[in-house]
């Protein structure tokens, strides 16, 4: 998406940071994730890296979720948030790239 | 200028086929007229042919009655096999001079334009003529649209008939697509987006390139509230080679944008043999080549290699790798670059073809495909003079076989006025203020030298000079066209690769070459997950890292992605449209940038995971690879 909305290179990777910073600060570890306040919480969703982190945590170890403030039984609505996520930004994506030979 | 015996459509004294409704232009007409055939020069149809004799016979025809006269000739006349000497010809009455020739009429009896009578002559030696790209044929057409054995023309009885021979992109008769079917010296036969009639192949005549006839009619487009192009009709037959000339700023690329149907015109209509191009965009797709002004290369590529992989990405459905690869040395050749095929294209600032190759190449890509219509946007901006004389002399043999030419130019000198065989100039709005011979063009602006003509535009108002125009004989012959055109599908654009796996196939392929030649980013995107790993195993230790150390993978993951990704479209942004105006699948096109990306996020992820679990004991590693693998397929879609 980032890549078919810019108009330059430089511009893409001007934004790229945007995107990136958030993704380290929602993970849930920087800030632990049961700490951040409810309406945080919520907006942190937005951030993919929230979601693969808490997915990955759950599959890689049996110990240690809690104290962030994930919950096991996360599993499930991770993986179907990444997949909606995936269909938005690909549906995303091919609209861009149509909308691009538009005749004026 | 003469009027079309069929539809009643002006057209050029030159022009082979009508414009409107391209039918042949050869037609003989009149109320009452005598037409004189035979061998010598002062015969109306001339046969060129040792058994038709100086005077052979003479057609008379008089308030719709047609009789035959012999004059003598050495072969003599048949009418239905029977030899004669004087007889009235009645529809479906087969004429033959000597043994040789059948002679094909047809009466029109278009209402108030008088009786018309069509004469053609079918050379009889043969009987059957194969037609395709192999040297082996009875026609050969050299064109890539044309498959090696295309289609068989027959006589079967005193008819003619054609029939394909499973040619891949179809043998059209009249605009239908056809398996067998009857033919008539009046039909158009299109081979490969070519048309020609039954004559034109029996009697062995020159075959060009491609026979496209571009019209405009009543064009006005309108930028915002601004008036940008005025009213402006054009007639451009076959095989010429028009320069669009015009101040910066007079709308030169905007008719250029309409006249091939990027833009979409706020008034009238384009034409290309008849049919309109706004109507049916999606018909003339493969007759067009766009050469824009910027080379949309891809830098990393040899100069054989990017049209190789173009040649594939629009005709790999058809051809197989040796044929587009003959082709492309064929282009190479036209393009003067032999000895030069495995230059990496390159960069101004990277070191590769010079300008003039770069130049060359971005029009050898648009010959691949052997379009009917070239069409390019400052094709010689920026070149020495020398570059700049090879590049017109390359566009002019194009337009000598065939091919038409249109180029937007601000090089107005002499030498380079010489290439063009007519000029469109442009005053300011968009109005027309010549259209015509380019020989003529100085003296209508009353100049000496083609170059002070921006200098003769200034001394009247763009009015002044489009209503100068519309009254000069200029205006009658190139750009009136005001007769209502026929619908007309006879000339079809040849099926282009629409194939989704061949579409992808190719673009991996040429993507992942592009990658690959560029050795130093390719080998720092192979270093740094292998590096980060390591660094992860260093720092973090213990059961109490773990969470951490966790996190800086995710966020690699992320990251990495990000880097792969971010620069692909935005970077191809110009190639993409370019392709897109051909044929390029999207889903194809974005296939193909995902199992590249996806296989270098395969190799990262599984350095990523497999060497941080030397040092972390995962309960499910795969999971996580799984994860991580499906976190950067999501990455991806959300940076390209």
């Amino acid at each position: 998406m980032i890549s078919a909305i810019s108009r330059t290179e430089a511009f893409a990777l001007t934004v790229l940071p945007l995107v990136l910073i958030p993704m380290v600060i929602f993970a849930g570890l920087v800030e632990y994730f049961g700490q951040m306040q409810d309406s945080v919480q919520w907006f942190s969703g937005l951030w993919l890296s929230r979601w693969a982190y808490e997915l990955s945590l759950i599959t890689a170890y049996d110990r240690g979720v809690e104290i962030l403030g994930f919950n096991y039984d996360g599993s499930v609505i991770a993986f179907v948030v990444i997949t909606f996520m995936l269909i938005t930004f690909t549906g995303g994506l091919v609209w861009k790239l149509m909308s691009m030979d538009k005749r004026k | 200028m003469k009027d079309c015996p069929v539809c009643g459509s002006k057209n050029n004294n030159t022009a082979k086929f009508c414009v409107d409704c391209g039918r042949p232009m050869s037609q003989v007409q009149g109320d009452s007229a005598v037409i004189t055939i035979g061998r010598g020069e002062n015969n109306t149809v001339i046969l060129n042919n040792p058994a038709v004799s100086n005077f052979h016979c003479e057609l008379v025809i008089n308030n719709g009655a047609v009789v035959i006269n012999d004059k003598n000739s050495s072969n003599g006349v048949y009418v239905n096999g029977v030899k004669i000497t004087s007889k009235t010809l009645k529809k479906g009455d087969v004429v033959t001079l000597g043994s040789k020739f059948v002679f094909d009429w047809e009466v029109y009896s278009a209402s108030g334009r008088g009786l018309l009578c069509t004469t053609r002559f079918l050379f009889q030696g043969k009987t059957e003529y194969i037609i395709g790209r192999d040297p082996s044929c009875d026609r050969q057409i050299d064109n890539i649209k044309v498959s090696r054995k295309h289609c068989r023309l027959f006589l079967e009885g005193n008819s003619w008939f054609v029939e394909d021979l499973g040619s891949s992109n179809g043998t059209f008769l009249n605009g239908g697509k056809v398996a067998k079917s009857k033919v008539i010296s009046s039909d158009i036969l299109t081979v490969g987006g070519i048309p020609f009639s039954l004559e034109s192949i029996v009697s062995g005549s020159k075959v060009s390139l491609g026979e496209t006839a571009i019209t405009a009619h009543h064009l006005v487009y309108y930028g915002g509230n601004r008036r940008l192009i005025d009213d402006i009709s054009l007639n451009i037959s076959p095989g010429q080679f028009v320069g669009l000339i015009g101040d910066s700023g007079a709308g030169k690329t905007t008719l250029m944008y309409l006249l091939c149907g990027i833009n979409r015109p706020s008034g009238g209509d384009v034409k290309i043999n008849g049919e309109s191009i706004i109507v049916h965009p999606e018909l003339f797709k493969g007759q067009f080549g766009y050469v824009p002004q910027d080379d949309i290369l891809h830098r990393e590529l040899k100069i054989i290699e990017s049209l190789e992989f173009t040649g594939k990405l629009r005709l790999g459905h058809k051809f197989d790798r040796s044929e587009i690869s003959e082709k492309a040395y064929e282009v190479i050749k036209k393009l003067n670059l032999k000895g030069k095929e495995d230059v990496i294209i390159g960069s101004p600032e990277k070191k590769g073809a010079s300008g003039g190759q770069r130049k060359r190449v971005n029009l050898g890509l648009e010959l691949m495909t052997d379009p009917g219509f070239l069409v390019l946007d400052e094709p010689t901006s920026g070149l020495d003079p020398l570059s700049d004389r090879e590049v017109m002399q390359i566009l002019r043999k194009s337009a000598d076989n065939g091919q038409t030419v249109l180029l937007t130019t601000h090089n107005i000198s002499v030498t380079n006025f010489k290439f063009l065989t007519h000029v469109i100039v442009l005053a300011q709005e968009g109005k027309l203020a010549y259209y015509g011979p380019a020989d003529e063009a100085c003296g209508y602006f009353g100049v000496d030298d083609p170059v002070y003509i921006f200098d003769a535009l200034k001394r009247k108002t763009p009015d002044e000079w489009k209503n100068a125009y519309r009254k000069s004989k200029y205006f009658l012959n190139f750009s009136y066209n005001d007769a209502k055109p026929k619908p007309h599908t006879s000339m079809r654009a040849p099926a282009l690769n629409t194939d989704f796996f061949n579409q992808v196939v190719t673009l991996v392929t040429r993507y992942f070459t592009v990658t690959v030649r560029d050795y130093e980013r390719l080998a720092l995107m192979l270093f740094i997950a292998p590096a980060i790993a390591l660094l992860v195993n260093m720092l973090f230790v213990g059961e109490a890292a773990e969470l951490k150390a966790l996190f800086i993978l995710v966020i690699s993951t992320i990251w990495l992605g990000c880097s792969n990704a971010v620069r692909e479209i935005v970077n191809e942004r110009s190639i993409f449209k370019r392709e897109r105006m051909v044929n390029l699948s999207i889903p194809a096109y974005l296939t193909s940038k995902m199992v590249v990306l996806l296989i270098f996020s395969f190799y990262q992820t599984t350095c990523l995971v497999g060497i941080t679990s030397l040092n972390f004991n995962y309960s499910n590693g795969f999971g996580l690879f799984l994860i991580l693998f499906y976190t950067s397929l999501l990455q991806l879609s959300w940076d390209c």
